[in-house]
């Protein structure tokens, strides 16, 4: 069999229309100005799915912006990828619905991954492997997310940081030999996994009257269980002790330095995270980009959404080597090495 | 590193003139001291001294001095 290697061909993003500013947070949350949530979280605004309008919503929107970007023809997808975790059903799955809405081949493979924050480099990872093996040729792989609709309103820990988006990759088999995706490395610690949490409404605790009972934390934040949790400490210490471990363990088998690395795309949580990561990680502030202060953690849409803001800013017009990290919710990390190769 | 450079630290880190930290104030007390506050504190700490400190331990313990004696373990 011809060797045949994944490339990254094409990414398009769909940002929903409503606009969350730190003028509306501050006025429900008199001790936080508007400054104040801009220099704290390095955020000015995120987007907001509106009320019927589903993670897959935002997903259909994201693959038809791919389309239109003329790369990628709908016809030949042959795999689809949906990584969200507030899917249009409990079943089936959304990515099926999809291949129906976007009216792409019925030979087509269709699943959903439910991972947060590193969603997007699993899936490059799952198209990596389905077309390196022979069995796709050409992945649509999307990440779509809607915590708002998780996040209760007086909740301000997570509603400054979080917004809704989607982003829309393609992932095609090229004859080129030289491997543009990868290699990979991968981290699990399900012991956080109360750390980052939307705890009632499924199997473990479901819902009754006792989970929609609202409670104020030491910080005034109002949530039930119900609503996602953050505990932003834990988080924030899970991030400083194995983001810098996965992506010394990832040079260490693509047998590279940081120095051989153009940009180091993270996960983009918040400024401050990124911040603290950029100089444990001993990186120029140059070389790890943070570009979410309009649209706030975006979850599995962050690295993709990275991306696409650098393609438009001119920073990938040349061939580049990325570092990409997504880590967070599970506890999950992934860390990979991608070739990036601008349009000829 | 001594524990005047660690109040310096903590200072800089939780964004209060240093004048206003001493080895025995109990930082949960300080008016300023918030969520961000815990973050700050995680991410000097481990900047400076290497060490992950987490959210529980911060709570649990009380004054500058004993964030100091813990991560100088």
């Amino acid at each position: 069999m011809k060797n045949v290697s994944a490339r990254l061909k094409d990414i398009a993003v769909y940002l929903p229309e409503t606009v969350l500013g730190n003028d509306e947070l501050a006025n429900l949350y008199p001790e936080w100005p508007a400054e104040k949530i801009l220099e704290k979280t390095g955020i000015s605004e995120r987007r907001i799915a509106s009320e019927h309008q589903t993670a897959g919503d935002m997903a259909y929107e994201a693959a038809r912006n791919l389309f239109a970007q003329g790369e990628v023809a709908a016809q030949d997808v042959d795999f689809i990828i949906l990584c969200t975790q507030a899917p249009d059903y409990v079943l089936p799955t959304t990515a099926c619905v999809l291949q129906d809405r976007l009216g792409l081949s019925r030979q087509a493979g269709a699943l959903d991954i439910n991972l947060g924050c590193s969603g997007f480099v699993y899936g490059l990872s799952l198209a990596k492997g389905l077309i390196e093996t022979g069995a796709a040729r050409c992945v649509l792989l999307l990440t779509a997310d809607t915590y708002s609709k998780y996040i209760h309103p007086l909740d301000k820990s997570v509603r400054t940081l979080f917004g809704d988006a989607a982003a829309a990759t393609a992932v095609m088999a090229s004859e080129d030999a030289e491997e543009a995706i990868g290699p990979f490395v991968f981290g699990t610690d399900g012991a956080g996994a109360k750390n980052l949490i939307v705890e009632a409404g499924m199997y473990r605790v479901p819902k009754s009257c006792d989970t929609s009972i609202e409670k104020t934390d030491d910080s005034g934040n109002v949530r039930s269980r119900e609503n996602l949790y953050m505990n932003g400490a834990d988080v924030m210490a899970f991030s400083l002790k194995e983001v810098p471990k996965a992506a010394d363990a990832l040079l260490v088998k693509a047998e590279k330095t940081k120095e051989n690395i153009d940009f180091f795309v993270l996960h983009q949580a918040n400024k401050f995270m990124l911040q603290a990561l950029r100089k444990k990680l001993k990186i120029e502030e140059n070389k790890l980009p943070i570009l979410m202060n309009d649209i706030g953690n975006t979850v599995s849409s962050t690295i993709p959404l990275a991306l696409f803001k650098m393609r438009e800013h001119g920073m990938l017009t040349e061939r580049k080597k990325l570092m990409l990290i997504g880590f967070g919710v599970g506890y999950s990390w992934s860390a990979c090495l991608l070739n990036w190769q601008p349009k000829r | 590193m001594s524990i005047e450079k660690f109040i310096e630290n903590f200072a800089e880190a939780v964004d209060v003139t240093p004048t206003e930290v001493t080895a025995d104030l109990k930082y949960k007390d300080h008016p300023q001291w918030d969520s961000m506050a815990v973050l700050s504190v995680i991410a000097m700490v481990d900047e400076y001294y290497s060490t992950v400190l987490t959210g529980e331990e911060i709570e649990t313990l009380e004054t500058v001095r004993d964030l100091y004696q813990h991560v100088s373990k």
